[in-house]
């Protein structure tokens, strides 16, 4: 499984737990348009941490703040790539 | 010696204190067998770091109105006792000074668990530490289990309450597992028995729990109405009791009838043997002179307590209040929700750091039955949802065969 599918999978887990409509998941879709607010945006964190074993977010020096869930993907696939 | 307060009742007979090492009777311990009075000149200042409780009441024993102060040392804490004499109890001989000490107050030092890991010492003496032990007729018939370490005021409290009514002290091995220990307080007929909630919760959850309970304590974490309703259905005929003390104050009151929190009249004066105050929703204590008092001689517990109907409620540990994204939660709160959900055996709460809200809450869960972690965490974030705003929901619950619990007895957090 990618990070991609394991995100894909996390995010339907949590509108799905919330009762929430599950929007079609596309690399140009606008996290904070959907339903899902910070709160849901710590937990799907604290679940890939502990899946990964890595919060990219804490570990940057400079802050980014994606706004696509293909940008979100794009920043764990560049702190899981082989360096 | 008119100021030996901790010392058992001249008609006090048998086993004092069972350990896997050996008995110590009453007699024992009066005639310090350990030659402690030659060791300590009168007067002086003594620290012992012994976690067997024979050894601990041997030294309360001898050496209360005898020497100036005695430090009980934990063994896992780094404490500085320099300057005093360390008893060393391998070592001891049987002489015993002929000629009568003049009387001296005791002070005896424990040292406070300490969460951030320098261990605190707090002074008290003979009079303080004997002030909550009963010593009525049926208090000396009643054969205590020891589940603490003796150097610790928990442990302090049970080794007094039973030598001071002249009762028998069964002390299994504190390293050795919980199951192991119960055993054996089953194997001596122990019918009286003190413990956090937290233990209690694990021994409700032990095969076979073959206790035959007279008397209940509870102390050191919050009693909470499950914990103490199942103490109730599963030990009908025995007095429950549930404590409030701190290592600062020593015990402060107890409550007997099986509700959780204490009845709102304690906050009236002296209800309840001391004046108690809430301010900013903190319990505070009337102990005029101690070091840590307000101008107005109130010691702020650090315990946030809550009013309840005719009750007032322990809601969790001012410092231990969590930030998620702004909201202040308490971990105590959510472990009381989570814990009437049938499926959770015991849960801790804690806090985890998060780059979006600040922190998060993550639960390690003690499941009841075997059910499917996914479909059980769904079902838990649900259930605190239910009840509570989602900023108390744990973001993650981690399935775990039994807490990891602190030496003295209380769930890690």
């Amino acid at each position: 499984m990618t990070i991609r599918d394991s995100i894909i999978e996390l995010l339907t887990e949590l509108f799905d737990e919330d009762d929430l409509e599950v929007p079609d998941f596309n690399d140009d879709l606008v996290l904070l348009e959907t339903e899902l607010d910070s709160l849901g945006y710590a937990v799907l964190v604290t679940r890939l941490e502990e899946q990964h074993g890595i919060d990219p977010f804490s570990a940057m020096d400079e802050p980014v703040y994606p706004t696509t869930l293909g940008e979100f993907v794009a920043v764990y696939e560049q702190h899981l790539a082989p360096k | 010696m008119t100021d030996q307060r901790l010392i058992a009742p001249a008609t006090a007979t048998g086993t004092a204190v069972d350990t896997v090492a050996r008995a110590w009777t009453f007699d024992d311990l009066r005639a310090d067998t350990l030659g402690l009075r030659a060791k300590v000149a009168p007067g002086a200042r003594a620290s012992l770091r012994s976690d067997d409780a024979g050894v601990v009441a041997a030294a309360m024993s001898a050496l209360d109105g005898w020497a100036s102060e005695v430090h009980l040392l934990p063994g896992d804490a780094a404490v500085d006792a320099s300057g005093t004499v360390r008893i060393d109890v391998e070592r001891s001989g049987s002489v015993t000074p002929e000629t009568a000490a003049d009387e001296h107050t005791t002070d005896w030092i424990l040292y406070t668990s300490g969460t951030t890991g320098t261990a605190k010492p707090v002074r008290h003496t003979g009079v303080s530490l004997a002030r909550r032990v009963a010593t009525t007729l049926r208090a000396a018939e009643l054969r205590w289990g020891l589940l603490y370490d003796p150097n610790r005021m928990a442990g302090t409290q049970v080794l007094l309450q039973s030598l001071l009514s002249g009762a028998y002290l069964a002390a299994p091995p504190l390293d050795a597992p919980l199951r192991e220990r119960v055993r054996m307080l089953v194997e001596s007929k122990v019918n009286a028995l003190s413990a956090t909630p937290t233990l209690w919760r694990m021994m409700l959850r032990l095969p076979s729990l073959e206790l035959r309970l007279r008397q209940i304590t509870l102390g050191g974490e919050i009693a909470d109405q499950p914990t103490l309703d199942a103490l109730r259905a599963r030990f009908p005929d025995a007095r429950i009791v549930h404590i409030f003390a701190a290592t600062e104050t020593g015990a402060v009151f107890s409550v007997t009838d099986g509700r959780a929190g204490f009845p709102i009249d304690y906050l009236d004066d002296a209800a309840a043997g001391v004046s108690l105050a809430v301010r900013d929703g903190v319990l505070h204590v009337y102990r005029p002179g101690a070091a840590e008092a307000d101008g107005d001689g109130f010691i702020a517990t650090g315990d946030v307590v809550e009013r309840v109907g005719d009750r007032m409620v322990f809601c969790g540990r001012a410092s231990g209040v969590i930030n998620v994204g702004g909201a202040n939660v308490s971990p105590e709160a959510v472990e009381r929700m989570l814990r009437t959900h049938p499926a959770v055996a015991d849960v801790v709460v804690k806090a985890r750091p998060n780059s979006v809200t600040g922190n998060v809450l993550v639960a390690d869960v003690v499941p009841s039955s075997d059910a499917e972690p996914a479909t059980l965490t769904k079902e838990l974030r649900a259930h605190v949802r239910g009840q509570a705003p989602r900023t108390h929901v744990p973001a993650s619950i981690t399935f775990v065969p039994a807490l990891e619990v602190a030496a003295t007895g209380k769930a890690e957090r």
